[in-house]
């Protein structure tokens, strides 16, 4: 089974002796390195592999494959396995550790390394079983221990993987591979000054035991660029031992990538594929990133570079073929306007929306009004002016989305922001109502303030937090939308204290942490808003920008400490939230009742149950709320005011299913509240424009109450989505025009409908009526 | 020849069914239901298709409507002998409304007693002289009839896009419903063509399936250049006052549409601003034209 799987995950093929060569040792950096870096440390290695290994460590790369391929081919099979790898060819190594681990099931080495080979290849699921089974051979054997810690800390087990290590590192203080596996978790919690004693620690074992540095060295270099050192001296080291050893600027990439700085990523990479043009997974990393930061040309040469040399590396083809996609989307610019505080006048900065065809007329309206008055709003609220283009991608393919964003498909995210430029789901990328895109948007323009205001320093929870909070304040949905299963870990005190917070981003340790971290952070940026003056945001962010982390930025900014915050965060959520968190397990209870009876048949205990649910927590109108089962049950009794009255007060505490909001709009016009149900149709927009119905309706309302502009969008909207009868749109739109005064354009659209139907006796009257011809 | 071409083309391209008056012969059969529900639906369909196809027909002899019990083999095909036999037809429209099946090979309109065959309709349909034909095959699994049933001179509906897709089709409903709406009628001439009458019904199949959020058994078809040229439905003044409208006014009316799909033809190579101008004066000729023929029909239809 696990063969299998393997043979079939796409990331190896068997490839021809003359296509493995000059694939050699990118491959080797990609591949042979299981836990994450360039150096193998199989303790157990045989003495003919360790020669090669070394003519490799010294750069001498044509000697070291003249090495390795004798062996790849070799009696051993455990050892022409460990060759296959080297050079690049996983699918024959992994035939031959299957064979060696038949011919000698008691050695727990082979399986060990088999299990590496599996963690190399991005596979940790398959890796861990074959580490279980090697320390049921024997259950001290270390090398099998580590490799089931970095299975672990790569998979969803990862808090499980981390108190793992340190067990294992506590017992044995000088190994190197699990230094330096501490190392680098130090160094992405940014604690520097344990990174540097364990690395310290790793240099001098390594010097004992005779063992290549350059791992080391990287990430000295890595600790280094986190003090925003460039000039690190490790690097001339390594250089001096390995001249070709582009891991040296490869592996600090890492931590400039999950700070979100993408141009300084770029600028490293760069240097990995000038000291060695054979890395492939440099290039294709710097083909990726150089996309994140829109040079999509530059993408294209150094993916393309990336593939020549390796075509199996999955995220290379991926975004080669996101590329191709990239030729159906069309840029539309566009040019915002905003108003620094300290600014007389206002300023402008260009916006590229990055549509895809199919859907670029009908949506573009929409992405462009939010993401000019966001632009607006957040340069206003944050003081910071936009010093490049800014582009929104919206993707109606969710997997060329996730390509984009981790450059896999699969992923659950809706939206990511790369800095100026940010990618999304486009509405129709998930079902009718399945997530409201606007907020989405919303909430990702904010990350491009508080990313770029503060150069890519901030912590995640407080860019995190920022937009939460300003999907909340100032956002296209009304109220305050948090989770049932975040409310429950709030009451089970599973809020993490403010100093730790990121931790629960990128290293959750129960399933839905990350939510309930977005939510706190928001939380905690709400307070601070609302306790010392929404400044101090800003303020906090041009201390994060100096370098400072949150303790720091908390003291100098709000003059507290973050325990302090703690303590302030549970008075704030008990005054915002105490009325539902004290009464959590009761109102749970009342909603699962309500959601048991029928609407139908038992109305009047819906009614009373949905009531009492409503008063506990009358701001709960997501997925299960007690609004819509009222207003059902209102309606099978004939109680048709209330049942609105009902859908009223759902959508008005922020209720965006598209259904629901459709009926209410059709019951407020049928009540004559035309410009009530305009108001509602309206907010469909933000959750679910890909709808005929919705925009002749809204466009017709418009007309109706006088708001000519709006009728205008949504009539230049509903033509995007291709209508039946575009006729009848074109005579509305002329109609509108006709209304602002806008005779030309009113002509101009008259005569489009009668293009489209020469006889429309409606448009043959307006054009009688715009040329003043009478006869 | 090069301007009748040209012409044609024009009225293909820019989609106005042309004005002439209609001069189909129309024949609707609905076969085998299978259940009582079914009969009834299949039954109701045809007589609601074969009603409208009455309201503009010169003679009533020109619908002719075969369902039920009535619709056996030896009937339907010595039905459409006959029509062989007879005088040559202009337009031929004919409806197979119903289940079909298809066991890889053939398809089989389903009827009391032994089926029709595809290749028995498509024999009697080559056998027939006409000028042009509309074949609506509105059942299922009638996708597999596309192919054999392409010529020139004639448009082909099916239900399905091929012969594997065998559930019971919704296409007859929509039939309906695109004969007697307005909606339909795309270009407001008041006559709804086999064009726009698949177009509507097509738009509303994938709306069915969408909003039910179904997987859709039926992907219906349209093959045939004549599909804008013929006629299955009239409606407004054109259907009620079409006796009292004087030629001449329809023939102005035809003359001022052709101009414009000519000059609508050569858009792109006219200055925009230029075009709408020109377009604008035929629009409002025509518009004044439309004008006269409303108040002539309406005042011939007061006397």
């Amino acid at each position: 089974m696990r063969i299998n799987s393997f043979a079939d995950s796409g990331i190896t093929r068997s490839a021809g002796h003359l296509r493995v060569i000059p694939r050699l040792l990118a491959l080797f950096a990609a591949l042979h390195c299981a836990t994450g870096f360039t150096e193998e440390y199989d303790p157990d290695r045989e003495a003919s592999l360790l020669q090669c290994d070394n003519l490799y460590d010294r750069g001498n790369i044509d000697a070291a494959i003249d090495c390795f391929l004798p062996l790849s081919t070799g009696a051993s099979l455990h050892v022409a396995a460990e060759a296959q790898w080297a050079l690049g060819d996983t699918k024959k190594a992994n035939e031959y550790f299957r064979r060696a681990v038949a011919e000698q099931p008691g050695n727990p080495h082979i399986r060990a390394r088999w299990g590496r080979l599996f963690l190399s290849t991005h596979q940790p699921s398959q890796a861990v079983p074959l580490f279980e089974e090697a320390m049921q051979l024997d259950p001290d054997y270390l090398h099998a221990q580590i490799g089931l810690v970095a299975a672990l800390i790569n998979s969803q087990s990862g808090s499980e993987g981390r108190r793992l290590l340190l067990q294992l590192h506590a017992e044995n203080p000088d190994n190197i591979e699990l230094l330096l596996l501490r190392a680098r978790l130090e160094l992405e919690q940014n604690n520097l000054q344990t990174a540097d004693t364990l690395l310290d620690t790793a240099l001098v074992s390594a010097e004992k035991n005779n063992m290549a540095p350059l791992d080391i060295y990287a990430l000295k270099v890595s600790a280094d660029l986190l003090r925003d050192i460039d000039d690190s001296e490790w690097v001339e080291k390594a250089l001096a031992y390995s001249p070709a050893y582009g891991d040296v600027y490869f592996i600090p990439v890492h931590y400039h990538l999950i700070n979100y700085r993408y141009r300084e990523s770029v600028d490293l990479l760069r240097k990995a594929v000038n000291v060695q043009p054979t890395h492939w997974s440099a290039h294709s990393q710097l083909g990726i990133n150089l996309l994140r930061l829109n040079d999509i040309d530059g993408a294209r040469k150094h993916l393309e570079i990336a593939y020549t040399g390796d075509p199996y590396d999955t995220a290379t083809v991926n975004t080669l073929r996101l590329l191709e996609t990239l030729k159906d989307f069309k840029d539309i610019d566009t040019e915002a306007t905003f108003r620094l505080d300290s600014d007389i006048a206002d300023s402008t900065a260009p916006v590229v929306m990055r549509l895809h065809r199919d859907e670029a007329k009908y949506l573009s309206p929409y992405v462009e009004e939010l993401t000019l008055k966001a632009v607006e709003t957040f340069s206003r609220r944050y003081n910071f002016a936009l010093k490049e283009p800014l582009i929104v991608e919206l993707f109606p393919n969710h997997d060329d989305f996730a390509v984009r964003t981790v450059s896999t498909p699969g992923v659950g995210l809706l939206g990511v922001t790369f800095g100026y430029l940010l990618a999304m789901d486009s509405p129709s990328g998930r079902p009718p109502g399945d997530f409201h895109w606007g907020s989405t948007l919303w909430h990702e323009l904010a990350h491009v303030f508080t990313i770029e205001a503060s150069n890519h320093r901030m912590p995640r929870w407080f860019t995190e937090g920022v937009s939460v909070y300003e999907e909340w304040q100032t956002g296209p949905l009304r109220g305050r939308h948090i989770p049932v299963d975040v409310l429950q870990a709030i009451n089970e005190n599973k809020l993490l204290p403010i100093a730790d917070l990121d931790n629960g981003f990128v290293r959750p340790t129960y399933p839905n942490q990350v939510t309930v971290s977005y939510m706190q952070a928001g939380l905690v940026c709400e307070m601070i808003s609302e306790f010392w003056g929404h400044d101090k945001l800003v303020k906090m962010l041009a201390q994060f920008n100096e370098r400072q982390d949150t303790r720091e930025a908390v003291s100098s900014v709000l003059g507290v400490s973050t325990e302090f915050l703690d303590q302030e965060l549970q008075r704030y959520i008990k005054l915002k939230l105490g009325h539902v968190i004290d009464n959590f397990a009761e109102w749970r209870e009342i909603l699962a009742s309500v959601h048991q009876s029928s609407p139908s048949s038992d109305a009047a205990t819906v009614i009373a149950l949905a009531t009492q649910a409503n008063n506990i927590f009358p701001e709960y109108v997501d997925k299960g709320n007690a609004y819509i089962p009222l207003h059902d049950a209102y309606e099978a009794i004939g109680k048709h005011e209330k049942a609105v009255e009902a859908l009223e007060t759902w959508y008005q505490f922020g209720g965006y299913e598209p259904d629901m909001l459709h009926q209410l709009a059709h019951r407020l016009r049928d009540l004559g509240r035309t410009e009530a149900a305009s108001e509602v149709l309206e907010s469909i927009n933000w959750v679910s424009p890909n709808s005929i119905d919705l925009h002749e309706r809204l466009g017709k309302d418009y007309l109706e109450i006088g708001n000519y502009r709006g009728a205008l969008r949504e009539f230049q909207s509903l033509l995007g989505l291709n209508p039946h009868d575009k006729s009848i749109v074109y005579l509305d739109i002329a109609r509108a025009h006709q209304q602002l005064g806008e005779l030309k354009p009113a002509r101009r659209n008259v005569l489009r409908a009668l293009e489209q139907a020469p006889f429309f006796r409606e448009a043959q009257e307006l054009l009688v009526e715009l040329t003043g011809d009478s006869s | 020849m090069r301007m009748r071409s040209l012409w044609l083309a024009g009225l293909l391209w820019t989609g106005i069914t042309p004005l002439a008056n209609a001069a189909n012969t129309t024949v609707v059969i609905s076969g085998l239901g299978g259940n009582a529900d079914y009969t009834e639906q299949f039954a109701r369909y045809a007589t609601s298709i074969a009603d409208q196809a009455r309201l503009a027909a010169r003679s009533p002899q020109d619908v002719i409507l075969v369902r039920g019990d009535a619709a056996k083999r030896s009937i339907i095909i010595g039905l459409l002998n006959n029509l062989s036999k007879g005088p040559a037809l202009d337009t031929l429209v004919l409806y197979l409304i119903g289940h079909g099946s298809f066991d890889g090979d053939n398809y089989k309109f389903n009827i009391p007693g032994a089926d029709i065959t595809g290749d028995e309709i498509v024999e009697a349909l080559n056998a027939l002289n006409t000028n042009r034909q509309l074949v609506v095959v509105a059942t299922s699994a009638s996708g597999a009839l596309l192919e054999p049933l392409t010529q020139d001179n004639r448009v082909v509906i099916t239900a399905t896009k091929n012969g594997r897709e065998r559930n019971a089709v919704r296409l007859p409903m929509y039939l309906v419903d695109a004969i007697t709406d307005q909606k339909a009628d795309t270009d407001k001439n008041e006559i709804i063509s086999a064009k726009e009458m698949f177009a509507y019904a097509d738009r509303a199949i994938t709306s069915y399936y969408n909003t039910e959020k179904l997987l859709a058994s039926e992907h219906p078809r349209l093959e045939g250049e004549l599909a804008q040229s013929i006629e299955v439905a009239r409606y407004g003044n054109l259907l009620t006052l079409q006796a009292s409208i004087p030629d001449e006014l329809l023939g102005k009316r035809e003359a001022i549409s052709n101009q414009i799909s000519t000059l609508r033809l050569r858009k792109d190579d006219i200055d925009e601003d230029d075009y709408f101008d020109r377009l604008e004066n035929l629009m409002l000729e025509l518009a004044d034209v439309q004008k006269t023929i409303d108040q002539a029909g309406n005042s011939d239809n007061a006397n």
